[in-house]
């Protein structure tokens, strides 16, 4: 395990470094005047220089990118030039709305999807297979601009029932944050709920077929047993792996719903980042989006392996 | 089921009393008002965007201010400053007993000090509004003296700006460059908390010399991009203040009953900046681009006479923006009320291109910023075009990459706006005069540098406005732009609020006003 441990975390720093290079290159693509956009449309070009020359913009690329890493390594990823935060202050107050907004909506998404997915599975064929399809289906097409803009409608603007957008911090008041977090969990969660319980439909469809589980059933035991025994752990790891994808493309892809209802996260941010070129802010958000990336698919490989202690052995085998 | 069910009720209650519980709406004492747009450093030094003005308006005073009108007339200052020695000296008396929000006095020093920093600071976005003062002096300690290197008419209404905003010394050496993170200048209110694209929250000041004027203790302003959203939180009771309502959406707002509109022409304009001359770059000099559009002034004249400016503004605006064909907006005392914009000639605007040689029409790029707004712009002006034979084709791009080509001589047109100056000179002499900061098309006439240039000199008005006249008629002959409308800041507030009043420059000023 620890060895299997190790090989994975190798590979996170490599994936971290080549990840950093190419958006910092990537960043200093984008068409469009950096200095300009920073020094505002009516800069002359002496302001357009002196913005070049305080951030070093000059420089070769490879340079900046030198100094950028080895401060980044310290914990410095420096500040945003439209608000002079530093980047690190930025992320620690963005960071626990983008993972409370992700596990919310991974909470609203396992509770739909998985208990339809193996129900289908199990009724496969019947009318609650064509029912539970269909409303994936639906979650699949219907966009989240839609339906956001369609729950702020019905629930905060004519019933008043809940506030149209914002955020306030749990420990500010647990009621005002759910409150505040419920329809875009809600927004986010039935898109994830439509693939994941496609993917759990399926999967289960397979594990129910396999010969372990037609011996159960010859043994005499309940449908339930056998279902909830043998075959759901076996079932889900497909969906772990979906899971842990999709969870990484919350924290970072969030971006029409945090819009829509107005929170604070990480999808917003990068975008007006990019727009207003702040070059060291979008490089922090990335960096740091995509070392969470990387963190959570390690831990998926790791729940692997405690789902199913084959795949640990294989490793360890060298064959994995 | 009926098991499920009866387990299911304290679920059911708990998502009930969460819905039932609501704290939307604002509290009273708060007023919430929604921006489209993340303001950049709060430091009326480094700042330069537009909302960020909204915020100043309620944490930083300024030395003089506009009114309705676009009257100036003293805030912190005491007075009109004297104008002596030709135009080269201005002195300045400042309020007595005005206060910063941390308690510490405002004085000819702290006044000096900003007024210095707002110049010199390595990256000051005021050093250019500034750029005639030559040094600033302490008379006594309300009197602050400015000595100019030349007349310089337009100073008094940089003044209005953010180039007037004394700041606070203490502030300013316990944060330097990080002033911006936590502003302390005199106002209404104070700056409390900023997050950034969520909120910036000001508290009522203890120091405000009149503290009546402020009747909420917090103001909270939320970043809302998208106006489809604003509308909705508006509606909800979210906010209290929308800012830039969409025209399309104000009339629906209006017919609800509701809420109370406020629509104001602006100072800026829109139009279309036709690349005359810009190659290789507007740094580098001038050279022949080889179209019809850059080097015939009759192609440039068919297309403007292509364009009506009042069904432009009816199909894209409802008709709740200001048509227009100069650089002033109407609401300025150097606005020309006798010109008259050139109406719409499709007969004509043929003519001048067969006079051309184009007679089976002609094709060019027209680059739009791209987002719904300009796009819809673009359209209705493609689809005039087309009728006068001219072939526009629409170029969206983003606006960082689109301002780098224009820079770079690489568009042929491009529709784009200036959110304006209290003073026209702010307007004009850096997009018309040929050297000018913001001139990418590389027009050049040395009659219109002169006549701009005495403009900046002369202080009575209706000198100034003449010379304005006579620039203007040059450089719209020559039609490196066309100017085509006025954008109209539109505020939609529910009723209850009263006494907001709307000041051309559209900047939301919350000191005065209160719930019904």
């Amino acid at each position: 395990m620890f060895e299997f441990l190790v090989q994975r975390a190798a590979i996170s720093v490599v994936t971290l470094c080549v990840i950093s290079m190419i958006v910092f290159t990537g960043v200093r693509m984008i068409p469009g005047d950096p200095a300009r956009v920073m020094a505002g449309t009516d800069a002359d070009a002496t302001g357009l220089e002196a913005v070049r020359e305080k951030y070093g913009l000059k420089d070769p690329i490879p340079l900046q990118y030198l100094r950028w890493a080895g401060l980044a390594l310290r914990g410095d990823l420096g500040e945003s030039i439209r608000t002079r935060e530093a980047v690190v202050q930025t992320v620690v107050t963005k960071l626990p709305i983008t993972i409370e907004l992700a596990f919310l909506s991974l909470v609203v998404a396992v509770g739909i999807a998985i208990p339809a997915g193996v129900l289908a599975a199990v009724r496969r064929n019947t009318i609650w297979d064509v029912l539970t399809s269909g409303a994936s289906l639906c979650g699949v097409s219907i966009p989240n601009f839609w339906l956001g803009i369609m729950l702020i409608l019905f629930f905060s603007v004519r019933l008043s029932w809940l506030p149209a957008s914002g955020f306030v911090p749990i420990w500010e008041s647990p009621l005002a944050n759910l409150q505040r977090m419920l329809m875009p969990a809600f927004v986010l969660g039935t898109a994830l709920a439509a693939v994941l319980m496609r993917q759990t439909r399926n999967s289960m469809i397979e594990v129910m077929s396999a010969d372990y589980i037609r011996t159960a059933y010859s043994k005499g035991l309940a449908g339930r047993v056998v279902v909830f025994r043998h075959a759901i752990r076996n079932g889900l790891i497909p969906v772990v792996t979906i899971l842990g994808l999709q969870m990484g493309a919350l924290i970072s892809g969030a971006v029409v719903t945090e819009q829509i209802f107005v929170v604070p996260g990480f999808g917003r941010l990068i975008v007006e980042a990019v727009f207003t070129r702040d070059y060291p802010l979008v490089q922090g958000v990335v960096l740091i989006t995509a070392s969470s990336y990387v963190l959570i698919n390690l831990l998926v490989d790791v729940s692997y392996s405690l789902l199913n202690p084959r795949i640990r052995i294989r490793s360890s085998a060298g064959d994995a | 089921m009926r098991k499920i069910l009866w387990r299911l009720w304290p679920v059911v209650g708990a998502l009930a009393a969460l819905l039932l519980a609501d704290t939307a709406h604002a509290q009273k004492k708060t007023l919430v008002v929604a921006l489209n747009q993340d303001p950049d450093i709060l430091d009326p030094t480094l700042a330069r965007t537009y909302v960020g003005r909204i915020v100043f308006s309620q944490i930083c005073e300024k030395l003089y201010e506009i009114d309705e009108t676009l009257k100036i007339h003293p805030q912190l200052a005491a007075d009109l400053p004297a104008i002596t020695d030709g135009g080269r000296t201005v002195t300045i008396k400042l309020r007595a007993g005005v206060k910063f929000n941390d308690g510490t006095p405002m004085d000819a020093e702290s006044v000096k000090l900003s007024l210095d920093r707002h110049r010199t600071l390595a990256g000051s976005n005021r050093a250019s509004e500034l750029a005639p003062v030559e040094a600033v002096e302490v008379v006594d300690p309300l009197t602050v003296r400015l000595r100019l290197r030349a007349p310089f008419s337009p100073l008094l209404a940089q003044l209005t700006d953010r180039a007037g905003m004394p700041l606070s010394p203490a502030a300013l050496k316990k944060l330097g460059d990080k002033f911006g993170t936590a502003p302390v200048c005199v106002g209404p209110w104070q700056f409390a908390e900023r997050v950034a694209q969520d909120r910036i929250v000001v508290e009522r000041s203890p120091h405000y010399f009149a503290p009546a004027q402020a009747k909420f203790d917090k103001v909270v302003f939320r970043i809302i991009v998208d106006d489809n959203v604003r509308l909705a939180n508006l509606r909800s009771g979210d906010i209290d203040v929308m800012h830039m309502v969409s025209p399309t959406d104000a009339t629906a707002i209006k017919k609800e009953g509701k809420f109370e509109l406020s629509s104001v022409t602006g100072l800026g304009y829109d139009g279309i900046t036709i690349n005359l001359r810009n190659k290789t770059g507007k740094l580098n000099p001038p050279g022949d681009l080889g179209t019809p559009l850059a080097n015939d002034p009759r192609v440039r004249e068919a297309f403007e006479l292509s364009i009506d400016r009042e069904a432009l503004n009816q199909v894209a605006w409802d008709g709740l923006f200001t048509p227009g064909c100069t650089p002033i907006p109407p609401i300025s005392i150097f606005f020309d009320k006798s010109r008259k914009c050139p109406t719409r000639d499709v007969a004509r605007a043929k003519k001048l291109l067969a006079d051309a040689g184009l007679a089976g029409g002609y094709s060019f790029e027209l680059t739009i910023v791209n987002n719904p707004r300009q796009r819809r712009v673009g359209e209705v002006i493609q689809q005039m075009a087309r009728e006068a034979g001219l072939n526009v084709t629409l170029r969206p791009q983003e606006f960082a990459s689109a301002l780098k080509d224009d820079d770079d001589g690489k568009l042929q047109a491009f529709l784009i706006g200036w959110s304006g100056r209290v003073d026209p000179d702010g307007n004009i002499h850096q997009n018309q005069t040929c050297k000018g900061s913001l001139n990418a098309t590389l027009a050049c006439d040395e009659r219109v540098d002169a006549l701009l240039n005495k403009a900046r000199e002369v202080s009575d008005v209706n000198q100034r406005r003449g010379l304005y006249r006579e620039a203007i008629d040059l450089f719209t002959a020559r039609r490196n732009n066309i100017y085509i409308y006025h954008q109209n800041y539109i505020v939609a507030f529910p009723k209850s609020l009263k006494g907001y009043q709307a000041v051309p420059d559209g900047l939301i000023r919350i000191k005065g006003t209160s719930w019904n």
